[in-house]
């Protein structure tokens, strides 16, 4: 039984070295129940870049009055949010803040970025839309992540 | 003197077969049972919030089942533990996460977690304690408190290797950006390090990373594990209170107990 028990926890710190170093474990990503077992094995890593911006995200939008469930990575949740987020209520500013914040959070997720980009090209507000409208984001020391919006022709989404 | 000869892996294996049935476990669980009380019973403010986002994916109305959650936790602290007792621990507790789903920090997956490891580990022998099955709830029970510990040091150690390969943390822009948004940071923090320079943020970065990667490999050797706990809270409690997640950091010092000695 102690043989068991030792093989239980070798097998353990092995599967979290490989979760560590990013090993990919294919099993682990597909099967629900191994996804559960994966990320509690490897539990954290809290304060990464990316749940700043997630907090972030829920802040701007809970003080404009509107609770994002963006919080929560689940693109299902996203896409019901920002159907029914109204970009106007925002000052252009806060605007700019938070697409800036929200791509350094799409930035790891593909998935979530083409959405928010397609959502963008028919959902700007009237005050940024144009016929064509250049989106850059720019990361920086000394200050916030900066977002600028141009008309130059095309959506262009880049992290500086 | 070399920790996995003949005469080591015996003493770790009578260790593991050894009864410590003791309030100390009992104390440890039910701590949790307290703190899921206490933070669904605190959550008032932000329940109607809560309740704008679970219609908002379809959920139904949770002012009833928070009620009957907290009414759970109570019972769980009142009465002793038991297998029967702890899954329902557990079930109810996953069950609340679902209902502060968009609030849940790192700490809560820590107290989902333990609610899970508490399910095998035990604070009486359920069965008579020289037969097989006493000896298997036994050594199930010490086992489970050992896979505590490892996650817990591990807890550490995967944060601080993230943050290690990290660009953004050994830069200090993701310490920058976390002082920036004001849900965490407290107004004095805040006030404090408005005009921090870059060199302060790359060094606090660098001490947080070298003390995530330390913490876990020191808190394996008895000589110096009082110290380095002492440690772990002073930090914890600097997290708590400057970055306002104090449950955050009562999670982590609780997480403590596991090392302590039982005659502590």
């Amino acid at each position: 039984m102690f043989a068991v028990f030792c093989l239980v926890l070798t097998a353990h710190l092995l599967l979290v070295s490989c979760f560590i170093f990013k090993v990919p474990l294919p099993l682990f990503d597909r099967v629900p129940a191994l996804q559960y077992y994966k990320s509690y094995a490897a539990l954290g890593p809290f304060f990464t870049e990316k749940s700043v911006s997630w907090t972030y995200l829920m802040e701007v939008s809970h003080k404009t009055g509107q609770w994002s469930p963006w919080y929560s990575p689940q693109l299902d949740s996203h896409q019901k949010y920002l159907n029914r987020m109204d970009y106007q209520q925002l000052k252009r500013a806060e605007f700019e803040k938070l697409l800036a914040w929200y791509a350094l959070a799409a930035d790891e997720d593909p998935e979530i970025r083409e959405y928010l980009l397609d959502y963008l090209k028919v959902n700007l507000p009237q005050d940024h839309k144009t016929d064509s409208v250049r989106i850059t984001i720019t990361r920086r020391m000394g200050n916030y992540p900066v977002v600028r919006i141009d008309s130059l022709g095309m959506y262009q989404y880049a992290l500086q | 003197m070399i920790w996995w000869d003949k005469k080591s892996i015996e003493k770790y294996r009578d260790a593991f077969f050894r009864s410590t049935y003791d309030n100390r476990i009992e104390i440890f669980f039910k701590g949790w049972y307290a703190f899921v009380l206490v933070k669904l019973a605190l959550l008032g403010p932000l329940f109607n919030d809560l309740m704008q986002f679970h219609q908002l994916i379809g959920g139904s109305s949770i002012a009833g089942a928070r009620m009957l959650i907290i009414f759970v936790m109570l019972l769980g602290i009142m009465l002793k533990r038991n297998y029967f007792l702890s899954i329902l621990m557990f079930v109810v507790t996953l069950w609340a996460h679902r209902i502060i789903h968009p609030v849940v920090n790192g700490g809560d997956l820590v107290v989902l977690f333990f609610m899970f490891l508490g399910i095998f580990c035990n604070t009486r022998p359920e069965f008579s304690e020289g037969s097989s099955l006493g000896l298997f709830q036994t050594a199930l029970s010490n086992f489970s408190i050992l896979m505590g510990k490892v996650q817990v040091t591990l807890i550490y150690l995967v944060s601080g290797w993230d943050k290690l390969t990290s660009q953004s943390w050994r830069d200090g822009s993701s310490l920058f950006n976390l002082l920036r948004v004001d849900y965490y940071p407290a107004n004095w923090v805040g006030y404090l390090t408005q005009d921090i320079s870059l060199n302060a943020l790359v060094v606090i970065s660098w001490l947080v990373i070298l003390f995530e990667l330390w913490f876990p490999l020191m808190l394996w050797f008895p000589k110096w594990r009082y110290s380095v706990l002492a440690t772990g809270v002073i930090f914890h409690l600097l997290i708590g209170i400057g970055l306002s997640l104090p449950d955050f950091a009562l999670v982590m010092i609780w997480c403590y107990l596991l090392f302590l000695d039982a005659r502590h």
